[in-house]
């Protein structure tokens, strides 16, 4: 075969060219540690990299989720296991005005103590959270208890989607809580047993005690189960971020690169290219060696 | 013999050796014109008896069948190139990782719904749904238009093309009748057979073209499925739209009528240009509407069943075109909703308003739920991305294949036809010496009669 300077020429560029073009891959594997930087690189690792970057954002938004309920959770459950010292405040304050030796005065004292304790479990079941009042059931953006404990909300369980498929509680029932929709109306035993110290009826006060003890129980039972969903919530968000360290390593299964491999790719690369310059001197040369 | 035909042929000598050093010269300085086909000079003895060379002519060196090779393989392997580089572009608007793609907006609109079902009462939650829908139908809107947009730029570059095609066809067909009158005459047409060469190689990366040598010296030049040139006579190309939008290639002889070439139409630029927009594109712009459909109708099929904080319920969050054809370029914030947070529909019910978020978690769900097919939005996207991505990586496969053919014909042509300096600069030496020996025969022949004449003289 005659070989001709067109020959060697155009087939000097075109290896030129293929020695840049693989260096300045091997450039951006080693400069991004990716395999993939655009979707021709692995078409099927690019569309899943689309699915993988999906999850891992609803995964975040399920953490979001998941951190915002537990706060609100976490304060419900603080303020019901108030609720729940109040009640036991009230049976000993009950207790006492049992008390034979009791005048009148004494109990009316203690009537007052109990309208007190009204007040302050209307103020409890008014607590408002990040999302508005926490017991108002749908109704978070008006005050769910007037000032004698009567009810205005609702018993709607708030839904939020935690990125797991199935839509979840985050809030716990103020009306099964305090209103009858939980057995009894709790305002209603405080009410009761006011009503009996001022009244100085040592008979209706001892009537009074079960009342109390069963409205105590109502509160905690509605306690415990916003207990349980923040278990719930913690147990979420630790699976969401164990799912989130999973899909990063997903994510640089499909799309990483071999840091090694890419940073030594690129100095072979280096080295095969400035050789190829070398040859490419030596064989434009060869061209004019008969000419000298 | 005597010593004046001794002359003669000597001179004989001169002339044939002037003549090998004219031609390499002409070698030499048109090493790198392209089209140019080395020259060898046609020597042969006199005939009958007589002494001396006679330059019987120049001949081009040349391969037709190399020739035919090198035209169709630089065809296919424009055709490949086009059709990569346009994907190229087409790959970018679809690519992720560079943030230029649009996973995150379809993330971020719909994780919006969770914020939203979290904290439904919150202005900020809500108008962040609204921006969030109002980015993803902009950004979807973009790509659409982008697409578009491409395909009409390489409508006016294949139009383009398409007149510079015709310009050299009717050039090949001049050249064509230049060389047949030439060769009618007898006279050198070497000259015109590079031009006519060079033509042929420069059109070769615009269209596919066959070439087929006729005896009278003419190239007839066939290109998708016609005959392009015949002779003397080129037809002309033009380039329209057919009822779907898509290109079509009319031959016609003259102001005659058009013959529709399209589906002839495979190699070269302008079938890189009609692969990557009609089909490609098109394919890709078609996946780009069922996607915004899928997405538009499922939000807001959920969305109408909801109520926004003022109870009322049945409104869009899109508005979308009642198919899916040109969904994409028509997406927008349904005005039912634009500017309107309160329309935002988280409460499943009107009657636990405001703070239920069941809809918002509905369309929070929609995320996981098939939207396009049976595929979820961000598996939708994920095979939008994955066939955009096929699509260049089959074509960047098929760019470098084809360019591998391409120099492995350049280089066959190159190599029967091509201008070696080595060769030319041994053909230098070997028309120097042969010039000096024969001067030297003359100045010997000189010398013998000078001597002769001296003793005649005497």
């Amino acid at each position: 075969m005659r070989v001709t300077d067109g020959m060697r020429q155009t087939s000097l560029v075109r290896t030129l060219d293929q020695l840049s073009q693989a260096q300045q891959d091997a450039s951006n594997r080693a400069l991004t540690g990716n395999r993939v930087n655009k979707p021709s690189d692995d078409p099927a690792a690019a569309a899943e990299l689309a699915r993988i970057r999906a999850s891992s954002a609803q995964a975040d938004a399920g953490l979001k989720a998941a951190s915002s309920a537990e706060n609100d959770l976490t304060l419900s459950e603080s303020v019901l296991a108030q609720a729940n010292d109040l009640f036991t405040n009230a049976r000993e304050l009950a207790e006492q005005g049992a008390n034979a030796s009791l005048d009148a005065n004494t109990r009316a004292d203690l009537a007052k103590q109990v309208g007190q304790l009204k007040q302050q479990l209307v103020s409890i079941a008014n607590t408002k959270g990040q999302n508005g009042y926490l017991f108002g059931g749908s109704q978070t953006q008006t005050q769910p208890f007037d000032a004698n404990g009567n009810f205005s909300g609702d018993d709607d369980a708030h839904m939020v989607d935690l990125g797991t498929g199935t839509p979840t509680a985050v809030n716990v029932s103020g009306a099964r809580a305090f209103t009858t929709a939980g057995g009894l109306d709790v305002f209603d035993q405080l009410d009761q047993l006011q009503n009996a110290l001022n009244a100085n009826d040592q008979t209706a006060i001892s009537g009074t005690f079960a009342g109390l003890e069963a409205a105590r129980q109502q509160v905690v039972g509605v306690q415990t189960d916003a207990g349980l969903r923040i278990d719930q919530m913690q147990t979420t968000e630790d699976v969401l971020t164990q799912a989130k360290t999973v899909l990063a390593s997903r994510q640089h299964d499909v799309a990483g690169a071999d840091q090694y491999q890419a940073y030594s790719d690129l100095v072979t690369l280096g080295q095969s290219l400035e050789q190829a310059v070398g040859v490419a001197k030596q064989v434009l040369n060869v061209g004019g060696m008969t000419q000298s | 013999m005597g010593l004046t035909q001794i002359l003669s042929t000597a001179l004989d000598g001169l002339n044939a050796q002037s003549v090998g050093l004219s031609t390499t010269g002409d070698n030499i300085s048109n090493v790198n014109t392209p089209g140019y086909a080395r020259r060898e000079v046609d020597l042969e003895t006199r005939a009958q008896g007589l002494a001396g060379v006679n330059v019987a002519g120049l001949q081009r060196v040349s391969d037709a069948v190399v020739e035919r090779k090198q035209y169709q393989a630089m065809g296919l392997s424009s055709a490949a190139s086009e059709r990569d580089s346009q994907l190229g572009q087409v790959e970018n608007l679809f690519d992720d990782t560079n943030g230029s793609g649009l996973a995150d907006a379809l993330s971020a609109f719909y994780t919006s719904f969770s914020g939203l079902a979290s904290n439904p009462t919150d202005s900020t939650a809500r108008s962040t749904v609204l921006n969030a829908a109002s980015t993803l139908a902009g950004r979807i809107n973009d790509t659409a238009n982008s697409i578009a947009s491409q395909r009409s730029d390489i409508f006016g570059k294949a139009q383009a093309t398409v007149a510079e095609i015709n310009a050299k066809a009717q050039k090949l067909a001049t050249l064509n009748q230049q060389i047949v009158a030439a060769k009618a005459q007898g006279q050198d047409t070497t000259g015109l057979e590079d031009q006519r060469s060079k033509v042929l190689l420069d059109m070769s990366p615009l269209i596919d073209v066959t070439t087929i040598p006729q005896d009278n010296g003419s190239i007839m030049v066939q290109s998708s499925g016609t005959t392009l040139v015949d002779g003397v006579q080129a037809r002309t190309l033009s380039l329209g739209l057919d009822t779907n939008g898509n290109m079509q290639l009319t031959a016609a002889i003259g102001d005659g009528p058009g013959t529709d070439i399209t589906k002839y139409l495979t190699g070269g630029q302008l079938g890189g240009l009609k692969e990557a927009r009609d089909t490609d594109l098109a394919q890709v712009a078609t996946n780009l509407d069922n996607f915004a459909y899928g997405i538009a109708t499922s939000v807001n099929t959920v969305h109408e069943a909801g109520y926004g904080l003022d109870g009322v319920s049945g409104r869009d969050m899109f508005s979308i075109t009642p198919s899916a054809q040109g969904a994409a370029r028509a997406i927008a914030l349904s005005a039912d909703v634009a500017n309107n947070p309160d329309a935002v529909a988280a409460s499943g019910s009107a009657t636990a308003l405001p703070g239920n978020s069941d809809n918002a978690v509905a369309l929070s769900a929609l995320a996981s739920q098939p939207a396009v097919g049976s595929s979820t939005p961000s598996e939708a996207w994920g095979d939008l991305v994955g066939d955009v991505g096929s699509r260049k990586q089959s074509a960047s496969d098929d760019s470098t294949m084809r360019s591998a053919v391409e120099a492995q014909a350049t280089a066959a042509r190159e190599s029967s036809s091509g201008v070696s300096l080595d060769e030319e600069m041994v053909s230098l030496t070997k028309f120097q010496r042969a010039y000096e020996a024969s001067s030297k025969v003359i100045t010997t022949v000189d010398t013998l009669l000078g001597e002769l004449m001296d003793s005649v003289g005497r």
